[in-house]
């Protein structure tokens, strides 16, 4: 297994040369698909049109779109208040005049801080139930894992533990079990059955402290991996109660004379671990600020060099990874910029610039091809294709052919006028406007397009 | 920094771009940004600006130099390059785009936005950076809000998450230029108001001032005629004639170039009411035969006026002889030769008041006082409101006239010693009238002292005649205050009379120095006053010049064996070991007596304490509303620095006595002078720092610390050489405040250990005096 990703990157030049190919038959669709999806994923940038209806609630600690509808998209907040996104219905919102043809993802659902149900302290962590939206979990620093009933908002059941509750996860691919596996601030994993209402096994293998991440794999539905402040990265199978399946160590790594080091996954602890699409692989990113690939088989470390990280606090990284195209992206909130870089090729590293305060949470959204991320600036942005300026400069030859219908047709200018005018400002804006330094405006209108 | 290393994109930056352009950017980058001045250099900016127009890579290698000097510790610094960064988002796209990129890095650097990291120290640059970043990030958002999303997101945020309220800053710069303009139109009021107002006071008192001004003038004229009147008779009587003309030309010439010299106007004889010079100035050639003559010259009228009459004549017989035969016969050589005679250097010209001129006396002593005290504050006020305020040529002239005129009025009573006589004498008054009770004055009768009573009055034998030019002020203290008194202070530096039993016993000393006691024997019945210092001082203790000064010691053990020391003994104490009552041992042994107790014996403690000395002077530094300074001061006046001579106007007057109170005076007055003159007190940078630190507000300590380093460097005392060039506030000494240096003083380690083992000690004394002598403690 030399990829991390599946497939062959297949370089796609224009969207044309690639559906001429698989009419022809020389590109399979999958492939044609999946190279669109990596090519779109690259492009990534701040979208200039789309955004998420705010709710003014606090820093947004996590975000989750559901895998079944991949519809809603579920926000935890830092004063324990939770918000319902709907992500299919765009709708444009005339009322902003922030910019022009902003289109707004209505706000479907919250829970507000002052809501009875509502966690009391900050909210860590939010998941969908796998295989429906009626059902979300939300635990946080109120010690409480959170069962809800996404159509009425109430909560279906609570779970207390002793400790903060860093993380929880359910498995997405589980059919023959329900468990949820929570990290909290005890060594011990505790696996939370809603069937039975309580907790039914405990992990007991990490050395102690707290678990700050847990990942059932995408593959195996036994299969968990965990992460935490003793430094290592543990693969599980719940049915053993033994103990864990496999510590990740870097076994081939020298040892220093005179200095009897403990063989870790990390040199700080584990704060985020991640399954790749395929399952083979397990990455994991600790506070030594550096991110590693194992094999979830042999559990040796890969010699994959991902680059350095920054910013990685001591508290769960929320960070996701795309499992679409043929080459899988990462995104990593790192302090105010969010890292993204191919799995494959960890060496070209994008840097998302577009928060104003830590990011604290990614979650891509695959059908609409971008990237939403939540930040301490209580913001929740979106990250799309370019930009979304296609969609603008869509917009602007529609009011075009619009305007020079209305020019032809000699009408009275009509309520459209006035976008015309905006149009014009836009560009405007984006122009270079040296000339009043000295008068020769010659052709040093440097038009920055993009 | 947030993903961002700064340095190395600012060198990736730097390498895309032409090296020489990089380096003449980031020089100019660093001049507009060390200026230290809240608004940038136009010219500079300009080229800057052309830089950047050439490429966008310029472009962005301009935002990375400007973010370089963002991070600099120094508020100035940041704010000149938050407005560097404004300037350049208005024009350039480019910029605009890496500029939104990195804007919370910006926004982290400008306004605070991270709590762990504030501005650094100027704090009024710090507080206008702020809310000038603020107000551009507003504008920003309202024009080009559109086309950059982080910007949107970026001004959401200060608002929501940062709580910054961009409606209040956008209605407060509407308000505020409203508010502008209504103290423009205000303050137009103001000085339309003022100057209405003093152009009406100048109109009504004008006259007024002329009238008193020429009544001084005549007054002058009366008590000093003036040698042009005396030439303009001449001329007006005379017929044209060349020699005499030439005479009188250059003696005319050589009048102007004397009445602006003081000193050779000064020359005045003591007796006469007249001045002497004018009658000598005015008989041209009969000068030698008046100097050879004296100042014997006739002191009434009449006599000027045979002068006068003899003067015409000789310029007659003069004008017929017309070959200057006569005139060499006098030994005056031809009349394109001059010869300057000095005329001795009399200072003092003065006018005795007689029974003739009382009335003309008073009444220009009296104009001359409104003028000085009245008149020529009121025309300065005048003269600045109507500068300021912008009032016609005209009218400012006008003003100016009349200042002129005033001022050659005072001036010419002050080189009659008019003005100060009569402070003098006012001064006199004010600070005696609670000392002393009215006396009538002594004047009368202050020379016929009786000789047995001379003595007594502190006068020596040989000042036989009494000279009556004497003070009437320190002949009064001297009256009025039997024991030694002796003046000193800057304004009467003269020597008085001194009685003191020192100056007496010298005498003795000359008439019979071989034995004290003699001498002293001899004092005592001849002085009464003598007695008891005599009796007071010891015969032992030595009897040198400061006799009167040596203090009275009671008699004490060091005195009794003063002859033989050696024999002092201690009292020793006595101590029994065994307190048995009647147990005691055979011989106990006498503790000898130490050698401390010995000396605490011998050693005396005599406090001195030096005998009060009013303060007689005052500081009389010219004041901005033209009077003297009146404070008090033995050494230095806290507004005008050390207390130094002065003339009546207040100048420091350098070739004076300097008074014993500043002994350096001479070099360190013209210094502190200059620098008082030029920087006012409350301009002291140290000052103005502390308060901008506590109001947050600049009052320009930066401006002023630049003005006294100028000139101290203009000076060359500062040590200019070691010190940088830079224009920018020193941080250092801004936080070099008192309570600084005081804390660094009190905590710093030494101290504290000191103070520490100084405490833990007496602890540890106290300790031990207590339970020192209890077996059970002193074990542990």
């Amino acid at each position: 297994m030399k990829s991390l990703s599946f497939g062959s990157h297949w370089p796609c030049s224009s969207v044309i040369h690639g559906l001429e190919g698989q009419r022809s038959g020389l590109v399979r669709p999958l492939q044609f698909q999946r190279s669109f999806s990596t090519y779109f994923t690259e492009q990534l940038e701040l979208s200039r049109h789309k955004e998420v209806q705010s709710t003014y609630y606090g820093a947004v600690n996590d975000l989750d779109v559901d895998i079944t509808e991949r519809r809603y998209l579920l926000s935890g907040y830092s004063d324990g208040s939770i918000a319902l996104h709907d992500l299919q219905n765009l709708l444009e919102s005339p009322d902003s005049s922030n910019f022009i043809d902003s289109l707004t993802y209505k706000l479907v659902g919250t829970v507000s801080a002052g809501n009875r149900n509502a966690h009391k302290r900050s909210i860590e962590t939010v998941q969908w139930y796998p295989l429906d939206t009626g059902i979300f979990t939300s635990s946080g620093t109120d010690r409480i894992l959170k069962i809800w009933d996404a159509n009425r908002l109430q909560t279906a059941e609570e779970y207390s533990f002793s400790g903060i509750v860093h993380c929880h996860h359910m498995s997405p691919v589980a059919t023959k079990h329900t468990l949820v596996a929570v990290g909290t601030d005890s060594s011990v994993v505790k696996l939370v059955d809603p069937r039975a209402g309580s907790a039914t096994h405990c992990l007991r293998g990490h050395r102690e402290g707290a678990v700050r991440a847990v990942r059932w794999s995408n593959t195996d539905e036994f299969i968990l991996a965990t992460g935490g402040i003793d430094n290592f990265a543990m693969l599980w199978d719940v049915r053993t109660a033994k103990g864990c399946l496999m510590k990740m160590q870097d076994k081939g790594c020298k040892k220093k004379s005179g200095y009897q080091r403990v063989d870790t996954t990390h040199d700080g602890s584990v704060n985020g671990v991640e399954f790749t699409p395929s399952g083979h692989h397990l990455l994991t990113i600790g506070t030594d600020q550096k991110m590693y690939a194992w094999d979830t088989l042999t559990g040796k470390k890969q010699k994959t060099r991902f680059p350095t990280l920054s910013h990685i606090k001591r508290r769960s990284v929320k960070f996701c990874l795309t499992n679409e195209g043929s080459e899988n992206f990462l995104f990593i909130p790192t302090g105010s910029s969010v890292t993204s870089f191919g799995l494959s090729c960890p060496g070209k590293v994008r840097r998302l610039y577009g928060h104003y305060n830590s990011v604290n949470c990614t979650a891509y959204h695959a059908p609409g091809q971008q990237m939403l991320s939540g930040g301490n600036d209580h913001k929740i942005l979106v990250w799309s294709v370019r930009g979304d300026l296609d969609y603008g400069a869509f917009r602007y030859e529609q009011r075009e052919v619009i305007r020079q219908r209305t020019l032809k047709e000699e009408v009275a200018p009509r309520d459209d006028g006035t976008t015309v005018v905006e149009d014009g400002q836009a560009v405007a804006q984006l122009q270079d406007t040296w000339s009043d330094d000295e008068e020769d405006a010659d052709g040093d209108k440097k038009d920055a397009d993009r | 920094m947030d993903g961002l290393d700064l340095g190395q994109a600012l060198q990736e930056s730097a390498k895309k771009i032409d090296q020489n352009v990089a380096t003449q950017m980031k020089k100019m980058i660093l001049e507009l940004t060390t200026t230290g001045s809240s608004s940038l250099d136009a010219n500079i900016l300009k080229k800057f600006k052309k830089f950047c127009r050439d490429s966008d890579d310029n472009v962005r290698h301009a935002f990375y130099l400007i973010m370089d000097q963002l991070k600099k510790n120094h508020s100035e610094v940041r704010l000149s390059a938050s407005q560097v960064a404004d300037e350049l988002f208005n024009r350039s796209h480019a910029f605009r785009e890496i500029l939104v990129n990195h804007l919370n890095i910006f926004l982290a650097l400008t306004t605070e936005t991270e709590a762990n990291k504030p501005l650094p120290p100027p704090k009024a640059a710090a507080v206008k950076m702020k809310s000038d970043t603020l107000k551009a990030i507003q504008q920003w958002y309202d024009k080009y809000g559109l086309g950059y999303r982080k910007l949107v997101v970026g001004y959401e945020y200060l608002k929501d998450c940062k709580h910054i309220d961009f409606n209040d800053i956008r209605a407060r710069s509407l308000a505020e230029r409203k508010r502008a303009e209504e103290k423009e139109k205000k303050k137009k009021e103001i000085m339309a108001k003022k100057l209405s107002k003093v152009l009406k006071e100048i109109l009504e008192e004008k006259d007024e001032i002329e009238v008193c001004v020429k009544e001084a003038e005549s007054c002058l004229q009366l008590l000093l005629p003036a040698p042009d009147d005396f030439l303009q008779n001449l001329g007006g009587e005379e017929a044209p004639s060349n020699s005499s003309k030439l005479i009188g030309d250059s003696y005319q010439s050589r009048l102007c170039s004397q009445e602006i010299d003081h000193k050779a106007n000064a020359l005045a004889s003591k007796s006469s009411n007249f001045c002497s010079n004018v009658k000598e100035l005015c008989d041209v050639p009969n000068r030698m035969e008046v100097d050879s003559a004296g100042e014997v010259e006739g002191n009434d009228n009449e006599k000027c006026h045979r002068a006068a009459e003899s003067d015409k004549d000789e310029d007659e017989s003069a004008d017929d002889e017309d070959d200057g035969a006569e005139e060499r016969l006098h030994g005056l050589p031809g009349p394109d030769r001059s010869i300057v005679i000095d005329l001795g250097q009399q200072d003092n010209l003065t006018i005795q008041e007689t029974t003739d001129n009382t009335d003309v006396m008073q009444t220009l002593k009296e104009s001359s006082k409104v003028i000085n005290s009245n008149f020529l504050p009121k025309v300065t006020r005048w003269l600045e409101i109507l500068s300021k305020n912008g009032a016609k040529d005209a009218d400012i002239k006008a003003a100016i006239d009349l200042k002129v005129q005033l001022e050659s009025a005072k001036q010419k009573c002050v080189e009659l010693k008019l003005i100060s006589m009569e402070k003098r004498t006012l001064k006199e008054v004010d600070s005696d009238e609670e000392d002393f009770e009215d006396v009538p004055e002594k004047e009368g009768f202050e020379p016929g002292i009786p000789s047995h009573l001379r003595k007594e009055y502190g006068l020596d034998q040989s000042t036989s005649t009494v000279k009556p030019k004497q003070e009437p002020s320190l002949q009064k203290a001297d009256s009025s205050s039997s024991s030694s008194y002796q003046v000193s202070g800057p304004s009467k530096p003269k020597k008085t009379c001194q009685w003191s039993l020192k100056e007496s016993l010298k005498k003795e000393y000359v008439a019979d120095p071989t034995s004290l006691a003699a001498a002293m024997a001899r004092v005592k019945p001849e002085s009464l006053n003598d007695e008891e210092s005599v009796t007071e001082s010891k015969p032992s203790s030595n009897q040198g010049d400061g006799i009167s000064k040596v203090p009275f010691v009671p008699f004490d053990v060091d005195l009794e064996y003063w002859e033989k020391p050696d024999e002092m003994e201690a009292p020793s104490v006595v101590k029994y070991d065994s307190l048995h009552r009647f147990w005691t041992p055979h011989e106990f042994e006498s503790e000898k007596p130490s050698q401390q107790a010995l000396s605490a014996l011998k050693t005396r403690v005599v406090t001195f304490v030096g005998k009060f000395e009013p303060v007689k002077w005052k500081c009389r530094a010219p004041m901005p509303n033209g009077k003297l300074c009146e404070r008090m001061d033995r050494y230095k006046c806290p507004f005008h620095g050390k207390v130094i001579a002065r003339d009546e106007q207040g100048n420091p007057q350098l070739d004076n006595a300097v008074p014993s109170t500043s002994e350096n005076g001479k070099n360190e007055t013209s210094t502190s002078a200059d620098d008082i003159e030029a920087i006012p007190p409350w301009k002291d940078p140290e000052l103005q720092r502390e308060i901008e630190l506590a109001t947050g507000k600049d009052l320009g300590s930066a401006r002023s610390q630049k003005e006294l380093d100028k000139k101290l460097c203009g000076k060359g005392k500062g040590k200019g050489k070691g010190k940088k060039t830079s224009k920018l506030t020193d941080i250092k000494a801004c936080q070099n405040t008192v309570q600084k240096r005081i804390g660094n003083r009190i905590f710093n380690k030494g101290s504290m250990r000191r103070v520490c083992a100084t405490l833990d000690s007496a602890d540890y004394r106290r300790v031990r005096d207590k339970f020192g002598n209890q077996f059970h403690y002193s074990l542990h």
